[in-house]
């Protein structure tokens, strides 16, 4: 590849890496006048996904229970901090223990 | 240390080539160049995985929230960050823009393209309200025969001169081995000349288009410090 003078490679040397200047404090005023000009963010925001995954199918189970018995289980679930469907399972996982 | 953001809102203006023959060009001269891709389709960050020597940085992984960061990281170590911007109108844009030392508009030469770049345009004069300093920015013509200028161009041209756009002189012609750099990966200069026809056209365009650049980017440091 040649270096023509004349296409001012020259003056490479002259261009240096600069820390910039703080981010100014307009940036919110620079998105809102971008917005009004039909440039609106486009990132669409992700919600997390849960933090366990349910990786075996589930379906529902509607029950009339005693009030009492309810909220001993919805006490005993917050207490353990588990959800209804945890609670039952470790509920289901005593059957046929001593 | 310039950024140079290059936007454009409409697809397929020339932004991804543009910044792709520059930022390799400058890095075949010695220059330290990080090129963000922000594309969404990262034409640029497929182009990297070609396996070609440039000493170019390529970074794809860049999004809304996290432009202003990269640019400031990279531009304290690089001579060069290029920023590659995606054909929307987006706040991403704008962001990149708020950040940008000079803005470079590619367009070919179409009532189309010039329609969206003037939307660029008024972005970027609107942001120059905002953060209180100049934002250079210069129309790029893309796609444009070497031998003779179109009447569409002139006319264009001749509008946006009368307009008060400043438009750079090079432009980047329309040549079969800048849609090769994408095909095989490479630089112009790791083409294989037997594959693709007119690299050595290519280089020198490429070659006018960045010195100019230089001798812009040079002249506005010089001001600024001035």
């Amino acid at each position: 590849m040649n270096t023509k003078p004349s296409f001012g490679f020259g003056k490479l040397a002259e261009i240096q890496p600069a820390t910039s200047e703080p981010a100014p404090a307009v940036a919110r005023e620079v998105d809102r006048v971008a917005e009004k000009l039909g440039f609106p963010s486009r990132e669409v925001p992700t919600r997390r996904k849960r933090r366990v995954a349910v990786d075996e199918p589930t379906d529902q189970l509607n029950l009339r229970a005693a009030i009492a018995d309810i909220n001993q289980f919805v006490e005993w679930c917050e207490a353990e901090r588990m959800s209804y469907r945890e609670g039952f399972g470790r509920l289901v996982a005593k059957i046929g223990q001593a | 240390m310039p950024v140079i953001s290059i936007a454009n809102p409409k697809g397929g203006a020339g932004k991804s080539t543009t910044a792709l023959v520059l930022g390799t060009t400058l890095a075949a001269h010695g220059a330290t160049v990080t090129l963000l891709d922000c594309d969404p389709n990262r034409p640029i960050a497929t182009w990297a995985k070609g396996g070609s020597s440039t000493t170019m940085r390529v970074m794809g992984d860049v999004g809304e929230s996290g432009i202003v960061s990269a640019i400031d990281a990279e531009r304290a170590s690089q001579q060069f960050v290029l920023v590659d911007l995606e054909g929307t109108a987006s706040r991403m844009v704008s962001r990149a823009i708020m950040r940008s030392d000079l803005v470079l508009i590619p367009m070919q030469a179409s009532a189309v393209d010039a329609a969206q770049a003037a939307r660029a345009v008024s972005l970027v004069q609107e942001e120059e309200q905002v953060v209180g300093r100049t934002i250079p920015f210069r129309v790029l013509f893309t796609r444009t025969s070497p031998a003779i200028p179109t009447r569409n161009e002139k006319m264009i041209i001749d509008e946006l001169r009368g307009a008060g756009i400043p438009v750079l002189t090079s432009h980047l012609n329309e040549r079969a081995a800048y849609k090769s750099m994408f095909t095989y990966g490479q630089t112009l200069a790791e083409l294989d000349t037997s594959l693709v026809n007119g690299v050595p056209a290519a280089l020198e365009n490429a070659e006018r288009l960045s010195g100019e650049i230089i001798e812009l980017v040079t002249s506005l440091n010089r001001k600024a410090a001035a």
